[in-house]
């Protein structure tokens, strides 16, 4: 292969949905990692000054005050964690960088040695007050888990992969849980922020390779965030790629090119 | 303002305002690229990106300046992204109700594609780099991105044209292409 058979071959990328039937081929696991949403994926903003702050917290203008290194994250007691679920929804309120400094309050606050002082004084303040929140996150995350229906079994069992929005849904996000079974392999998506299907709509759920691809199902999300139960005939090891594709009534078998949520199903 | 790296590292060491931030402007979306392949999740991969830029901030009177510094960072965020790892795995041990319990899959042996794919695609002129995500993430068509951008399908393709020739000539090293 040369440079412009490489180029060819990942303008074209052998792996998306539509793509005539083709063998993998060198370049291929390149045109993945173009489609993968980490590739695209955006610092929080303020970050700089984040880090800004942490240095001169470090080179001493806030000795002495500074809550905890940002290598040292403080954990959250084994308890917090419950399952992929709870987990992303209590570590979403953890500060930037696992150190209590918030990338948006350092871009507010700036990082010069007043700033630093006022900032250090405010931690005072906002560590013991961040400590009862996490306890609070804490409190709730186990009691949804205890109300959920089922209990403790109401987690899926199986391996669980991140499913990321697509430009056409970038507030969505699912985790899919993967669990072959006599049967076939059984799929729970786990979706957050994916508008409800429009009448005359629907989400169709696919698993697909560089040769085909095969529906698992479809649904419309009309009430709300929830779980998604699919099954597939095939092997999540053939066909490790899941995506979810927008299909209008009456547009016939094929997939859309509208895909809204994308990701593997097999590490 | 900063001839080369030695000297913006120098600038990083010290803890110039500038250096930091160049220094974060240039390398926080390969490592948090590297976060989000390595670990699947935003929260943890925007930890990786803190805490590499924090150790590689200690790190930098001590670096080689005759190396590259983009591999030297890279490999500070996989062990970063890798000692993250470890901790949310103790998190998880079982309890009660630990056998439902699962661990995002870990594949770090892609990561340096990742933070190689994303590092060329920083270098890319911006509107190629948008044909790039549209084309890609968004699985637009030619004709799609057009309407999209407002601009003619023509332009669409020569710019998909020249950003994924520029891609295969920074990436080709990944795949063995020959020159």
């Amino acid at each position: 292969m040369n440079e412009d058979e490489l180029a060819d071959r990942l303008e074209t990328g052998g792996y998306r949905l539509g793509a005539e039937a083709a063998a993998r081929r060198p370049g291929d696991e390149l045109a993945d990692l173009l489609a993968d949403a980490a590739t695209w994926a955006e610092p929080e903003p303020g970050g700089a000054d984040a880090l800004l702050a942490a240095i001169g917290a470090e080179r001493g203008e806030d000795a002495g005050l500074w809550p905890a290194r940002a290598d040292d994250p403080t954990p959250l007691p084994d308890a917090a964690y419950g399952g992929p679920r709870s987990v992303d929804r209590t570590l979403r309120s953890v500060p930037f960088g696992g150190n209590g400094v918030s990338a948006a309050a350092a871009q507010r606050s700036g990082h010069g040695p007043a700033a630093h002082a006022a900032r250090s004084r405010r931690f005072r303040w906002q560590w013991p007050a961040a400590a009862v929140a996490a306890a609070l996150v804490l409190v709730v995350g186990v009691a949804a888990l205890l109300i959920a229906p089922g209990g403790d079994d109401s987690h899926p069992p199986g391996q669980a992969f991140s499913i990321a929005g697509t430009p056409m849904a970038p507030g969505a996000s699912a985790v899919a849980t993967v669990d072959a079974q006599p049967a076939g392999v059984a799929i729970v998506l786990d979706v957050h922020g994916l508008p409800p299907a429009d009448p005359g709509t629907y989400y169709q759920a696919w698993v697909e390779n560089g040769t085909g691809r095969v529906t698992v199902g479809t649904f419309h999300m009309r009430g709300g965030d929830g779980w998604i139960y699919l099954w597939s005939g095939v092997d999540a090891d053939r066909y490790p790629m899941l995506r979810v594709t927008l299909e209008h009534e009456g547009d016939g078998d094929g997939a859309s090119n509208e895909v809204v949520l994308a990701g593997a199903i097999s590490s | 303002m900063w001839p080369d790296d030695a000297d913006l590292v120098a600038g990083f060491a010290a803890g110039d305002d500038l250096a930091v931030k160049a220094i974060y402007e240039r390398f926080a979306r390969p490592i948090l690229t590297v976060g989000m392949s390595a670990l699947g999740r935003r929260d943890l991969a925007d930890e990786v990106v803190q805490t590499t830029m924090l150790k590689a901030w200690r790190a930098a009177s001590t670096f080689d300046r005759s190396r590259d510094l983009a591999p030297w960072i890279y490999a500070i965020a996989r062990r970063v992204a890798i000692d993250i790892h470890r901790r949310e795995a103790r998190a998880a041990v079982p309890t009660e109700i630990g056998d439902d319990l699962t661990v995002e899959p870990l594949s770090f042996s892609r990561t340096w594609e990742a933070w190689e794919v994303r590092s060329a695609v920083e270098k890319l002129p911006a509107d190629e780099r948008d044909v790039v995500r549209l084309a890609h993430l968004g699985g637009l068509t030619h004709r799609e991105i057009a309407e999209q951008l407002g601009v003619p399908i023509g332009t669409v393709k020569s710019r998909s044209a020249r950003a994924h020739r520029r891609l295969a000539s920074l990436l080709g090293h990944l795949v063995g292409v020959n020159k």
